[in-house]
């Protein structure tokens, strides 16, 4: 028999490491002789960079380099690879690298960035997702601010998904609410800010103890970053501290690795609390906008919803985030006649990263609320509404996969059963099993 | 004067990447006495994932997961994951750990048959030993296996993949996409408390009912449960880098004087969890993802919770004092 | 210049030298290299970086390394028993308290703190008592019910502190 096995409530794995200190994460890692790297931050929301002058940062004591995007072999970077490493002639948004060092202590980096001298002419900037939308818009990126979704073999500014007939499902609704919603800028704030520690090891390889959230995932990108093949880099990740999306950006490696192999000492570079709250990716934000058509029954007959997701700067997730979205915003529920028309745009803020539910808390959030004014409208309570438009075996997503293990109505009658909350029989007795309408 | 308001949210969420195509590999294989290694290079941020690993691998080979051990250090040693995100680990990577441990069965087995002088057909396995089916007291146990593998120079090593499929792109007519059918279930009833005069509001109980499917771990499901409710309080309630956003970036919140996430005192009163199991028949052993539903349903529950105490709809999160009060005062000024 | 700091560091006379604004938390990590106090904010907000100094808890981010010559310190490896665990240790680890661990070694020290001070204490009061230590996996309701269970002699009674 399994001991220890599914279903189990085994103490964690590593549970002894953390309760005694012993648990060691990529920021704990020592290597004596380490050089410290920092980065050079732009101070405007957008600008372009005239000139940058290292020279003096260079002559600075302890100082080992100082690099620019000139230096970087390959500087663009990410999932969707338009992110900078460092960055070039205009900058996106507050934060963004703009050149690092690597010197022998923390003081000597500090001291050395405030040598280099670096010239900008700042630039209109825009920040609102709906202003960033209009044609005579300050322009986020030269590819224009409206982000293009693959529409079969062309380019359109909307991810559409469409079920049944809408038209027709707002014809036969009683009443028509309308809300719209908006989530603000969210950091991720693991306790754990991120870090990387790179060295060159015995065979030549680039080593790189990261907080990342996958050592594969990143390799491939970094590989492009350093011009190097992948087993001339070896990622160390395992435990980090907290992460929730973030580690699925790369904040440090990039240019630790990159020091790392130009100077051949280790660069240690972790980034501040403020630096990880103000350049790091976040969940950037969302407007959505819910048009339902209810019946009296409480039964919705239709509902179109518009996204629009403020991605910031760059691309990072935000592109995955906006399609995983438009899959799954109208929420689990049965809506026969669906529209949802989604859009992103580009605006000068950090980039979108993934954070914990990263396109569908959001949306989720958007669509639970507004379930509640649709029960209102039909005077029917928000248990009820719940129950009478809940998704059940073999009903298709809003994408359309075929559903199974549903459990829409289980988890409701559980739930109402711990708080106390009175069902009628109806809903007591309904199932998530019953055939599919 | 206090008001008391209840709200509830329902919600689903898939596991694995949107659209799929997001592998994970696994080895199994065993030191010279017969305990365990697995390779997985899934990285852990406290999601629990170790665990899932070493007990999953324990319940295929019939042993004890104190015996078990996972490598995911780095990206020299351990077996291919694709990443540590979309709710994935336990039932990508833990599926991929799943069949490589059943495939080490297969050739323990195997091995077996071969110094017992019987064919692999004639064995069966359980609880950490092969055995001849029609004389069972015939059998080797994974120390014996091991140790005569090892020191007869034959590598043994179970592999193991797990790979949902890979959607074909979108319907360009009705958007249609295989996104995910691997979906778990929630509902949550929140209570809080709203001060009509100062604007703030308490979250005094959270109720949360999961199906994630078989539940691997109901120490470290309910860990994950509690800590979305507390992550989702700061969302609904506190969490807004830019709080001048969109009109500007400024002031930036940098430091946590100034972004405020939940602390001890901000947790409810009572945070019950319960798992309604419904086991996906796809998942190994029936599980399903639940890392990033558990922060889905409390933004949406709380806000309704606020409606229901005071009548005003917060549309913007977060529902801080300031919005909250105002939003009262227009409600007042409108009667 | 640098700064010469003697200090008993864990029971052993410790002797280093610092730069005038280095604090004890990026002496302990980055000069002795005992990394169990964590640094989450340098600022004095998270608690990960909590140690004893002269049997008081403190935030190590917060106190100049210069002014530690002369008292106790006492990280969790100096109350880490040899072999098996304190109670606080024990509760959190049986009941699931962690989930990343990073926030775990201040909660440890804070936990034992807030026990020596107040070891009969309610929910309420544990609450209270540890909520300069941020959690961001959210674990706080199992982190306070273990300091209850432990406070409530469910894991032994609370031994005394090794300096």
């Amino acid at each position: 028999m399994a001991k220890n096995g599914v279903g189990a409530r085994k103490t964690k794995y590593d549970g002894y490491g953390h309760v005694t200190g012993k648990t060691i994460y990529a920021s704990d890692v020592k290597k004596a002789g380490a050089l410290i790297c920092k980065v050079l931050r732009c101070p405007y929301d957008k600008a372009r960079i005239l000139s940058i002058d290292t020279s003096e940062a260079k002559k600075m004591p302890g100082v080992f380099d100082v690099i620019t995007k000139d230096d970087v072999p390959y500087n663009r970077f990410a999932m969707v690879p338009d992110n900078h490493v460092l960055a070039e002639e205009i900058t996106r948004f507050r934060g963004q690298p703009v050149a690092a060092v690597a010197a022998a202590t923390k003081e000597q980096a500090l001291d050395a960035l405030a040598k280099i001298k670096v010239e900008y002419e700042e630039l209109p900037a825009v920040f609102d997702p709906e202003e960033a939308m209009k044609p005579d818009a300050p322009q986020v990126r030269p590819e224009g601010n409206i982000h293009m979704y693959q529409v079969g073999d062309e380019l359109k500014d909307t991810r559409i998904i469409r079920r049944g007939d809408i038209e027709k499902g707002f014809a036969e609704a009683d009443y028509i609410v309308e809300g719209r919603y908006k989530i603000p800028c969210i950091e991720h704030a693991p306790i754990e800010t991120c870090a990387s520690l790179a060295y060159m090891d015995e065979t030549g390889t680039l080593v790189i103890h990261s907080k990342t959230q996958g050592v594969y995932f990143v390799m491939g990108d970094m590989a492009n970053v350093w011009q190097l093949p992948m087993n001339k880099m070896k990622f160390v990740g395992n435990t980090l501290g907290g992460s929730f999306g973030s580690g699925n950006s790369v904040m440090t490696d990039h240019i630790a690795g990159l020091l790392a192999l130009r100077t051949g000492k280790p660069v240690s570079f972790q980034l501040t609390r403020k630096e990880e709250m103000m350049a790091s990716t976040i969940s950037t934000p969302w407007i959505f906008e819910i048009k339902d058509g209810v019946r009296k029954d409480g039964k919705i007959t239709a509902r179109y919803i518009h996204v629009l997701h403020d991605c910031g700067a760059f691309t990072e997730l935000g592109e995955y985030a906006s399609e995983k979205n438009a899959n799954l915003v109208a929420g689990a529920n049965y809506i026969e006649n669906l529209a949802v028309d989604s859009q992103m745009v580009y605006t000068n803020k950090p980039a979108s990263g993934s954070k914990r539910g990263f396109g569908v808390n959001v949306g989720q959030f958007a669509e639970q609320v507004q379930l509640n004014k649709d029960a209102e409208a039909c005077g029917i309570s928000p248990m009820e509404i719940r129950f009478i438009n809940a998704f059940h075996e073999g009903d298709h997503t809003h994408a359309g996969d075929v559903l199974r293990a549903v459990s829409t109505v289980e988890t409701l009658q559980g739930v109402a059963k711990m708080a106390d909350e009175k069902l009628d029989d109806k809903y007591l007795e309904m199932s998530s099993r019953e055939v599919a309408k | 004067m206090i008001r008391k308001g209840r709200g509830v949210a329902t919600v689903y969420y898939p596991s694995g990447f949107n659209g799929g195509g997001d592998p994970d590999l696994a080895t199994v294989r065993m030191k010279p006495d017969g305990t365990i290694d697995v390779s997985n290079a899934t990285a852990e941020h406290g999601q629990g994932f170790k665990n899932v690993a070493v007990q999953m691998a324990a319940e295929v080979l019939g042993v004890d997961g104190d015996i078990i051990k996972l490598d995911n250090y780095n990206s020299d040693t351990a077996a291919f994951s694709m990443d540590t995100a979309g709710s994935r680990s336990t039932v990508i990577s833990g599926g991929a750990v799943m069949n490589a441990a059943k495939d080490l069965v297969e050739k323990v087995k195997a091995f077996a048959a071969d110094q017992l002088g019987v064919t692999a057909e004639e064995m069966d396995y359980a609880d950490g030993r092969a055995f001849v089916k029609a004389d069972p007291e015939k059998g080797m146990t994974l120390a014996e296996v091991s140790g005569a593998a090892t020191y007869g120079g034959t590598m043994l090593m179970g592999l193991g993949g797990w790979w949902p499929g890979s959607a074909a792109p979108r319907d360009p007519e009705t958007g249609a996409q295989h996104g995910s059918d691997l979906m778990s279930y929630g509902s949550q009833i929140v209570d809080v408390e709203v001060d009509d005069e100062t604007g703030v509001v308490k979250v005094k109980d959270m109720y949360v009912c999961y199906d994630m499917g078989t539940v691997v771990n109901p120490m470290q499901a309910e860990g994950q449960a509690i800590g979305g409710d507390v992550m989702g309080i700061g969302m609904a309630l506190f969490e807004d880098l830019a709080p001048s956003y969109p009109v500007s970036m400024q002031p930036y919140t940098t430091d946590f004087t100034d972004y405020i996430i939940p602390t001890f005192n901000d947790t409810p009163d009572i945070d019950a969890v319960s798992f309604y199991e419904n086991p996906d028949p796809v998942g190994p052993f029936g599980a399903k993802g639940c890392g990033e539903m558990v922060n889905n349903t409390q933004p949406p529950a709380i806000i309704n919770a606020i409606y229901d105490a005071v009548g005003v709809w917060i549309d913007e999160i977060p529902a801080t004092p300031e919005k909250v009060l105002k939003a009262i005062r227009e409600k007042q000024d409108a009667e | 210049m640098k700064v010469k700091v003697c200090f008993n560091l864990n029971g052993v006379p410790t002797e280093i030298l610092v730069n005038p604004e280095m604090t004890l938390l990026e002496a302990l990590r980055d000069i002795i290299g005992l990394t169990s106090p964590k640094c989450g904010c340098n600022h004095g907000d998270c608690g990960s970086c909590t140690v004893m100094l002269d049997g008081k808890a403190v935030k190590s981010c917060t106190v100049l390394a210069a002014t530690v010559s002369g008292k106790c310190v006492v990280t969790l490896d100096g109350i880490t028993p040899a072999t098996g665990l304190t109670p606080i240790q024990q509760a959190f680890l049986e009941e699931g308290a962690p989930q990343c661990g990073y926030c775990t070694p201040g909660m440890v020290m804070a936990a034992t703190a807030f026990l020596e001070k107040n070891p009969n204490p309610t929910m309420a009061e544990i609450k209270e008592g540890l909520s300069g230590n941020l959690c961001r996996c959210g674990g706080y309701d199992k982190y306070a019910k273990a300091v209850k269970d432990v406070a409530d002699g469910k894991y032994g009674p609370v031994s005394e502190r090794s300096e």
